[in-house]
């Protein structure tokens, strides 16, 4: 049973090695991509379906349950979509360097462990291997200026915040002598645990986990390190590490009675508040394609986390919806930048003109991603607002109404200077088959989750 | 999947064909349109000869749950859905056929094709439909159409506006409708048409539900006070108003009340409204087709004051009469508005008053009409007879002599007015410059074979036996004979006045008669009455609503559009790509949550 669990994580790491020597071999070289894009889908074969009855593995250091058998699955599905996606970058192919999908697989191993981990340490240890992998996959392009430098902030920022958290980890285990999740609720029911400093190390972790998330006020240094990263790891890391740190938040803070007990609700509440307010409001100037996509995911974040606030079975459940079909219009966004390979909204002047195809894919993208009927995106804010309007938070929703519109905004303009724009901007753009396939996969996603949603809903 | 799912799926990929590289395809955009209709009408007998196994509800899944009740894409098979699907599909394959004679000089001629293609898919689909919200959807897909194609002469004001009324008009209705489907939904919790059997709910709110429904039944089927669309849509090319007019969109009112029949058996009140109005449009439209001198208004307002003589038929409780003079006059109006558009493809006019002589060089196209004035007009053996007789059958039998009345005097006016129309088109002398000549085969041959349906169609008897009299029971033979003198009195009358030139009545009659003249050319008015009463009020309230919009929201949205910005630069500014500040922010933030949860 136990070795079963974990069967995806065998496949990908023996998998990962096999990507690795192929990657130093010269002839073999160019069939990396191809190694991991099989990887991840014979893990996704192997994968253990979704059973609502929580098991122990190896000591209480892993745990298959719901969560996550959906956060595998999530990551997993990500992690083939780049994968697709970087098959069609030309720079990353160009760089004929083997080491990348290397890199991209253990990124997603490493996150796979870290939701399936009950026990605090393991937690900790997965985190700081996702981080780790994530400023490499960052500075990869080395000669970049921008590439070296957003991998910089990003390291001295995610140093400092998973120092934070593992210091709260150490803490916790000083004041309740256990770090498995369930002990440490036992030893809160029966021990005469020090309520202040236990606070105080659960808001370390949360500062970990928030920066993976990035929320407010930890999200600082995503938009630089979007933008300065290959296309596709700044895809990557708007929805591995995103959905990761989701995953975490429910694992925490959020699955256990007592633990939602103590006013996370309100604290996700404001903090959900001032992520999507802050994202979109700095997103309205932003003139970077790019940086533009990472505001916006700043934004989406604190719409994920809006639904967590609920605190319900209901509010997790609208959570996994808006996250699935976040992966699809997120894709399809920054897929469409690797596309166009054109970073300055002026660049985008007049495409629908030049790629009417490439055009089309980008609005079906981004009117999503504004959440416009009758896209998918409409669907994933429709029930998350749902969700919150039922559990008469009434203020979060007007505000999370207001926010919609004011990301109306940014979405827009990109689609007014593709559409509406009398400018030619000539430009040559990446046609390469996998990416359009792919692409239009998405788009076709995006329309079909956003008429048939039910389709979606019963396997949540 | 049932077979009866592909039926609308084929004009649907005809119309997506059609649309999307219909100008490169040129005449074959039609021959796949036809083709498409063809294969409907294939499968719709196949469904019919399956029929005996095949009664029911079928579903495709589930598109939506409502309030915990399922919503599928479910699809009714039942006589009544067979006969229109029949229906339908058959008159639209000769119409589009005809259509490939009548527009093919027309610069436009795909796109034609794409939107009757579509038309047919809406119209299939929504015969099909099991429930209200699927109805509805391709209800208002069949509104879009029709609007479509009555202005697809865009470049002609009239047509333009001509649409545009027609569009305005039955949503009139068509908001009535869907309030009505809503109040259904929220008292009874269905959208299934086979629930409708036996539903219960507090009774005022029900019988109410039923009226808004029948408002949607109004706006479609043009019938009083929703009437004004029909004439001005005859803006349109000829084949769409047999089209729009015949088999198809006006009959899917009578269809709707048809199939919610159950509904308004159960709330008299309901069902009294029904005959009413189609009492009141059937006599209204037909006073007023006596007056009119333009081909094809004669022939909308016949249409009007039949479909009313339909609404007049199930008003009275039986869904046969009106189901089978819906299923009659399809192929009768059908012919006759090609027969229409036949005359005015040769002559170039349209004015009645201006024609004459026509059918010597018109042989087909003149005796085509006369079979289909003819069944108009109930002459036995002719199709309309048959139903007409049907219609005046129910209301004999169920004591209503007012209704009966109303309905033998549609009948006259009716008779009159057709062979008016024929007498000044076909007969006598030319009264203006022509140069008529025969139409095309592809124009022909549908009117040949639709006039065979026209003469005959009334032997085969009521499609729906549901409250069926028949022919053998107590004063059928003396309303037939009564329904036959009326005709025959209406079409001598029609027959003296315009061809022996005879004057009937005393100089002194006439004159005071001359204000009655004068009130139906003006259509009662009632143009005039609503642009008083409502168009202008509403254009007044939209030019207030404009300065409100542009001068106050637009200012808020402006001076709120101005903060955002001026926020969003702002906060931009924390985002100062120095790593020192974001560590500093980062160790800030941990604090702020500290202290809030800790109360400090």
């Amino acid at each position: 049973m136990t070795i079963q669990f974990l069967y995806p994580e065998i496949i990908l790491f023996l998998l990962s090695l096999v990507a690795l020597i192929a990657g130093v071999t010269p002839s073999l070289r160019k069939f990396t991509g191809v190694i991991a894009f099989v990887a991840v889908l014979s893990a996704l074969s192997v994968l253990p379906a979704a059973s609502y009855n929580s098991t122990k593995a190896f000591f209480g250091l892993l745990q298959a349950d719901a969560l996550s058998a959906i956060f595998r699955l999530l990551i997993l599905m990500g992690t083939a979509f780049i994968i697709l996606l970087s098959l069609g970058e030309d720079k990353i192919q160009q760089k004929d360097t083997g080491e990348y999908y290397f890199f991209i697989l253990c990124l997603c191993l490493s996150m796979m462990l870290a939701v399936s981990s009950g026990n605090l340490m393991m937690i900790y240890i997965a985190v700081e291997a996702t981080s780790i992998i994530s400023y490499i996959l960052i500075a990869f392009f080395k000669n970049d200026i921008f590439s070296s430098e957003a991998g910089l902030k990003y390291f001295l920022f995610g140093a400092l915040s998973t120092g934070i958290m593992l210091y709260g980890v150490s803490m916790i285990y000083g004041l309740t002598g256990s770090l498995n999740i369930s002990d440490i609720v036992l030893a809160l029911h029966t021990g005469h645990v020090h309520w202040a400093a236990f606070i105080l190390a659960l808001v370390f972790i949360l500062t970990g986990i928030s920066f993976k998330c990035s929320l407010a006020p930890f999200y600082m240094a995503t938009p630089d390190a979007y933008q300065g990263a290959p296309t596709p790891v700044s895809l990557f890391l708007s929805i591995g590490p995103k959905a990761m740190g989701f995953a975490l938040l429910v694992r925490v803070f959020f699955h256990h009675p007592f633990f939602i007990a103590v006013h996370w609700t309100k604290l996700v509440e404001v903090l959900a508040m001032i992520t999507m307010t802050a994202g979109n409001f700095i997103a309205l100037k932003q003139t970077n394609v790019k940086r533009l996509l990472a505001y916006s995911s700043i934004a989406h974040a604190g719409f994920i986390l809006m639904a967590l606030s609920v605190g319900s079975t209901a509010g997790f459940k609208a959570m996994v919806f808006y996250l699935f079909i976040y992966v699809f219009m997120n894709v399809g966004a920054f897929g469409s930048v690797i596309l166009c390979q054109r970073e300055d909204i002026r660049q985008y002047a007049g495409l629908s003109r030049q790629n009417p195809l490439a055009a089309l894919i980008m609005a079906v993208s981004l009117l999503s991603l504004a959440g416009l009927p009758p896209l998918s995106g409409f669907m994933a804010k429709f029930v998350v607002i749902a969700v919150i309007v039922h559990a008469k938070m009434y203020l979060l929703a007007f505000i999370a109404v207001f926010n919609s519109v004011v990301a109306l905004f940014y979405y827009l303009r990109i689609v007014k200077a593709m559409y509406l724009s009398q400018e030619n901007v000539v430009k040559p753009i990446n046609a390469s088959v996998i990416l359009v396939m792919t692409l239009v996969l998405t788009v076709a996603a995006n329309i079909f989750l956003g008429l048939w949603p039910v389709t979606l809903m019963p396997h949540l | 999947m049932h077979i009866a799912h592909f039926i609308p799926l084929f004009p649907f990929l005809a119309f997506v064909i059609d649309i999307l590289i219909g100008r490169r395809l040129k005449i074959a955009s039609a021959y796949i349109a036809t083709g498409a209709c063809v294969l409907s009408f294939i499968f719709s007998l196949k469904v019919y000869q399956d029929f005996s196994c095949g009664a029911g509800s079928y579903d495709l899944g589930t598109w939506l749950v409502i309030a915990g009740k399922p919503l599928n894409f479910g699809i009714i098979i039942d006589p009544l859905s067979i006969m229109m699907l029949l229906i339908v599909s058959f008159i639209g394959t000769f119409i589009l056929i005809y259509s490939i004679g009548y527009m093919h000089d027309d610069p436009r001629f795909s796109r034609y094709f794409a939107y009757i293609s579509l038309f047919m898919s809406s119209m299939l689909g929504l015969v099909l439909a099991d429930n209200f919200i699927l109805l509805l959807i391709f209800w208002e897909g069949v509104g879009l159409c029709s609007y479509l194609l009555i202005a697809f002469w865009h470049e002609r004001p009239a047509a333009a506006a001509a649409g545009l009324k027609a569009f305005v008009t039955t949503r009139i209705g068509d908001t009535g409708f869907l309030i009505g489907i809503l109040l259904l939904f929220f008292t009874c919790g269905t959208f299934h048409f086979t629930d409708l059997k036996s539903v219960t709910g507090p009774e005022p709110l029900l019988t109410i539900a039923a009226i808004l429904i029948f408002m949607g039944a109004m706006g479609k089927s043009a019938q009083f006070p929703l009437h004004v669309w029909l004439p001005d849509a005859m803006e349109g090319p000829t084949a769409v108003s047999a089209l729009i007019h015949a088999a198809t969109m006006v009959a899917a009112g009578v269809y709707l009340v048809a199939r919610c029949f159950p509904l308004f058996v159960a709330h008299p009140i309901a069902l009294q409204t029904v005959a009413v109005i189609g009492g009141i449009s059937a006599l209204m439209a037909a006073s007023m087709a006596t007056v009119n001198n333009d081909i094809k208004r004669v022939l909308a307002y016949s249409t009007i004051s039949q479909l009313g003589l339909m609404m007049l038929g199930l008003g009275l409780g039986s869904v046969s009469a009106g189901t089978f003079h819906l299923m009659t006059h399809a192929f009768f109006k059908a012919l006759l508005f090609l027969c229409a558009g036949s005359v005015i493809h040769s002559v170039g006019i349209q004015d009645i008053q201006k024609m004459g002589g026509l059918f010597s060089k018109m042989k087909i196209t003149g005796t085509t009409f006369c079979i289909g004035t003819l069944a108009l007009a109930g002459v036995p053996p002719f199709a309309g007879f048959w139903s007409k007789d049907e219609i005046l059958l129910t209301a004999w039998q169920n004591h209503h002599p007012v209704f009966l009345i109303l309905a033998l005097l549609t009948s006259l006016l009716t008779a009159f007015y057709m062979a008016r129309l024929i007498f000044l088109v076909l007969f006598g002398t030319a009264r203006s410059q022509m140069h008529p000549h025969e139409s095309p085969m592809s124009m022909t041959i549908p009117l040949m074979v639709l006039s065979i349906f026209a003469f005959g169609a009334g032997f085969w008897g009521a499609p729906i036996k549901e409250g069926f009299i028949e022919g053998e029971s107590h004063g059928a033979g003396m309303i037939m004979t009564i329904s036959t003198l009326v005709s025959l009195t209406g079409l001598l009358t029609a027959y003296l006045i315009y061809v022996r030139r005879i004057t009937l009545l005393p100089l002194s009659v006439l004159n005071s008669l001359q204000g009655l003249k004068t009130l139906l050319i003006n259509k009662y008015y009632i143009d005039e009455i609503y642009d008083r009463v409502l168009i202008q009020p509403c254009l007044r309230l939209c030019r207030a609503s404009f300065d409100f919009d542009s001068n106050i929201v637009d200012g808020l949205v402006n001076a709120m559009a101005f903060v955002t910005q001026y926020c969003s630069g702002v906060i931009r500014r924390s985002q100062t790509g120095l790593i020192q500040n974001y560590l500093l922010i980062q160790v800030f933030g941990v604090v702020l949550l500290l202290i809030w949860l800790l109360k400090l």
